[in-house]
């Protein structure tokens, strides 16, 4: 066989390999956020209820009860663009309590910015074989009655860790 | 006489290796095949309707692109030999693509597009498809990085516009962010990173490059005109359907208009017009004296 030959059949296998391995992967699945939460809680011990959908499936909510809050926590999926800001403003009771939560950061206000660098940062550490968290762009908006502390109910980080959801059987995507 | 380099050289059998032209086309075909044979939502069932899903999940200005690239890939002419480590870089850059699948494919189009730009300054036909690589890669992957980036002010431009249409059609329309009030049924519009028109603008400037590089391989200064029409038409039709969902009247009508037939329709529309508006800018200018 001379070298162009060889050359030509390298490529040529190049080609199938890449085709049979895109057949053979698995299809990307869409991420249900207020499914991975569900069973999240769920698994901790708490009894999530997931609210009626609106259209779109704006503003869809799991609902947990909390005795130290007095009340019922609202859990909101939402993108990092967090288009939903203005209406959010709207409906919320402005005496809740809000937090976003998004891998490992927490703001009491749409920090756009501060979310996507905490994506970059964590995704970076994901290209490196470093990365701890599936790093989708959904965060959460955790919306509780006045003066509870909703950040501390659970460990929210749990909510991207890799090893957790594949502990508790969950996918993110 | 040869020297030491031209024996070794002779010996080793590199003279012998692939043309610069066939290497990039394997390169390409690698590239293309990762694309094309992903599977983005469902396993497929059989072999028909796998084929057709598969064909399916691409767009055909992304089949226009790839076809462009090949097709000037040809007719460039590139014959001189590929060095050894151009054959290394480019086996390389396969087994990179057969392993990892996502944004590696843009990355390399990139790279790609790249090296031909910068290895082949005299060749138009080579440039012209370094420029659709470059374009496939933008609609691909910058794009959409630059859109994860700036994704609020995009969407803020998207509800102006829709907000300031609605309010030249009825009294009361009013618009907060990308929150669109005062429709006439009552219920409001929330603009959301996949309604915008800036995914549109994108793969419509991606069938503007690829028809006017098969078409000449060079730009002229009336391609601009060109270029701003099809975003213009493309940023109309999707301000139209999202207007067209505020002013429906019922649940129906919205999901006519989001996800269903009237949805279809525009694309359609939308498809056509941009490849009308890019071929006759493409072939005006090729014709002209």
């Amino acid at each position: 066989m001379t070298p162009v030959t060889v050359v030509r059949a390298a490529f040529a296998l190049l080609v199938l390999a890449t085709a049979a391995s895109r057949l053979s992967a698995d299809p990307q699945r869409e991420i249900d956020m207020r499914a991975v939460v569900s069973g999240m809680l769920a698994g901790q011990g708490f009894e999530p209820r997931l609210s009626p959908r609106g259209p779109g499936n704006a503003l869809a909510s799991v609902d947990i009860d909390i005795a130290q809050c007095a009340g019922t926590v609202k859990i909101m999926p939402l993108e990092l663009t967090v288009a939903e800001e203005s209406w959010l403003s709207e409906v919320l009771d402005p005496k809740a309590t809000k937090r976003f939560v998004y891998l490992e950061g927490t703001w009491h206000d749409v920090d756009r910015i501060g979310m996507r660098f905490e994506w970059l940062r964590h995704r970076i550490a994901a290209m490196l074989g470093m990365g701890r968290y599936v790093t989708h762009p959904w965060a959460l908006l955790l919306v509780g009655p006045p003066g509870c502390d909703v950040t501390e109910i659970v460990d929210w980080r749990m909510m991207w860790d890799r090893r957790a959801l594949a502990q508790h059987r969950l996918t993110s995507g | 006489m040869l020297g030491l380099a031209d024996t070794l050289r002779a010996r080793s059998g590199a003279r012998h290796v692939v043309s610069r032209g066939e290497l990039v086309v394997w390169v390409v075909a690698v590239l293309f095949a990762s694309r094309l044979f992903r599977i983005e939502t469902e396993p497929l069932t059989g072999l028909l309707d796998g084929l057709v899903t598969l064909l399916a999940q691409n767009s055909v200005f992304h089949y226009i692109g790839w076809y462009a690239v090949f097709s000037l890939l040809r007719e460039s002419a590139l014959a001189d030999r590929a060095h050894p480590w151009e054959v290394a870089c480019a086996l390389g850059m396969c087994v990179v693509n057969v392993l990892q699948a996502k944004s590696t494919v843009w990355v390399s189009a990139t790279a790609v597009g790249y090296y031909l730009w910068v290895m082949h300054p005299g060749n138009a036909r080579v440039r012209a498809a370094a420029t659709v690589l470059f374009a496939l890669a933008v609609n691909g992957l910058w794009a959409p990085l630059f859109f994860r980036t700036f994704s609020y002010p995009i969407l803020l431009a998207d509800a102006v516009m829709v907000g300031g249409a609605l309010s030249l059609l009825q009294d009361g329309t009013s618009w907060l962010g990308t929150n669109i009030i005062g429709t006439r049924s009552g219920h409001r519009v929330l603009i959301y990173g996949p309604c915008s028109s800036f995914h549109n603008i994108s793969l419509g400037l991606l069938c503007w490059v690829s028809l006017t590089m098969l078409a000449r391989p060079r730009w002229v200064k009336d391609d601009l005109p060109v270029a701003s029409m099809v975003v213009m038409t493309v940023t109309l039709l999707n301000t139209g359907r999202l207007c067209l969902i505020a002013l429906g009247p019922d649940a129906a009508s919205y999901n006519y208009w989001h996800g269903g037939p009237g949805e279809e329709l525009l694309a359609w529309a939308m498809t056509g017009c941009v490849l009308a508006i890019s071929l006759w800018g493409a072939l005006r200018a090729s014709t002209a004296p």
